[in-house]
């Protein structure tokens, strides 16, 4: 007669390999397995919701930009900030060809967020018109030494209102 | 000279970050960015790097100077751990297969293990147990 029951025993040992290539499974995985990077735009309180429809023009727009980086490693990141229309909007491949109008810049570590207010301007002669504030995100690549566009970018269609009179 | 008083109004108010500043601190990034994908915690250079870019983006000459101190603090700083950043490789590797190894055996030591362990304990617990002869 056996002492252990053979079957008890191939459960026993099965329980143990199977456990054994989980845990060496999770040793040898990388760590970041989907890098990504993300990038949001927040009202001037920096919350989703009470985003300005209408802007004056010359006004500057308080708004709150949202940036998170999953890459795996710290990253230098720009935001761009353009004036557009539904024509000029950026793609996953390419910035707007708008120009850029003003630029913030954050170092973010792997794992990390950030939220920052920001202050951004609304140009002159656009009285009348439904633009698009859009924000892109670029990163910096330390192997090229410059800015790359990352395909992420966010964008908020506002009128554009003649300035109130002082 | 009106607008030479103007210029050097201008040049007071205005700072323009030093190209070799940047420079400096794009290098002291990127070896930031090497030691992280060696596996080494870079955090605390993070944060000071971090908050050097929001002083230079302030850019009044107060900040300027601020920010170089960061940034010549982490240079030093950086230097020190990529002479550490071998030995500190060796050591996490060394650890993890270390413990790829110990994972790997436990089935074998269950396997080989287990059935004496179990026929110990089996022994054990009846050692006191007396066999009678008796009708049933």
């Amino acid at each position: 007669m056996d002492v252990l029951d053979e079957e008890v025993f191939a459960v026993i040992i099965a329980l143990a390999i199977v456990g054994s290539a989980l845990g060496i499974a999770q040793l040898l995985r990388p760590e970041v397995t989907e890098p990504f990077v993300a990038i949001g735009i927040l009202d001037s309180e920096c919350r989703i919701g009470d985003y300005p429809k209408e802007v004056f023009e010359g006004e500057d727009v308080k708004l709150c930009i949202y940036l998170y980086n999953h890459l795996g490693h710290p990253q230098l990141m720009m935001v761009k900030y353009k004036l557009g229309s539904r024509d000029t909007l950026p793609t996953n491949t390419s910035g707007s060809p708008e120009v850029t109008i003003k630029s913030f810049k954050f170092l973010l570590n792997h794992g990390s967020n950030t939220t920052k207010p920001i202050s951004v301007p609304i140009s002159e002669g656009l009285v009348g018109r439904d633009v698009a504030l859009i924000f892109e995100l670029w990163l910096y690549d330390e192997g090229l030494g410059d800015w790359v566009y990352s395909g992420r970018w966010v964008h908020l269609y506002v009128k554009v209102r003649e300035g109130p009179i002082p | 000279m009106k607008y030479l008083l103007i210029l050097l109004l201008l040049s007071s108010v205005v700072n323009v970050v030093p190209n070799d500043l940047v420079n400096d601190f794009l290098t002291v990034y990127k070896d930031v960015v090497e030691l992280s994908r060696l596996g080494v915690n870079v955090d605390v250079l993070v944060s000071k790097l971090s908050l050097a870019l929001e002083l230079l983006s302030d850019g009044s000459s107060e900040s300027i100077s601020k920010a170089e101190l960061i940034v010549n603090e982490v240079k030093s700083e950086v230097y020190r751990l990529k002479s550490e950043a071998n030995y500190y490789v060796m050591y996490k590797s060394l650890y993890k297969y270390s413990v790829v190894t110990l994972l790997a055996l436990i089935p074998v030591v269950i396997y080989y293990l287990l059935p004496r362990i179990y026929l110990i304990m089996w022994f054990r617990f009846r050692r006191r147990w007396v066999v009678k002869y008796g009708r049933t």
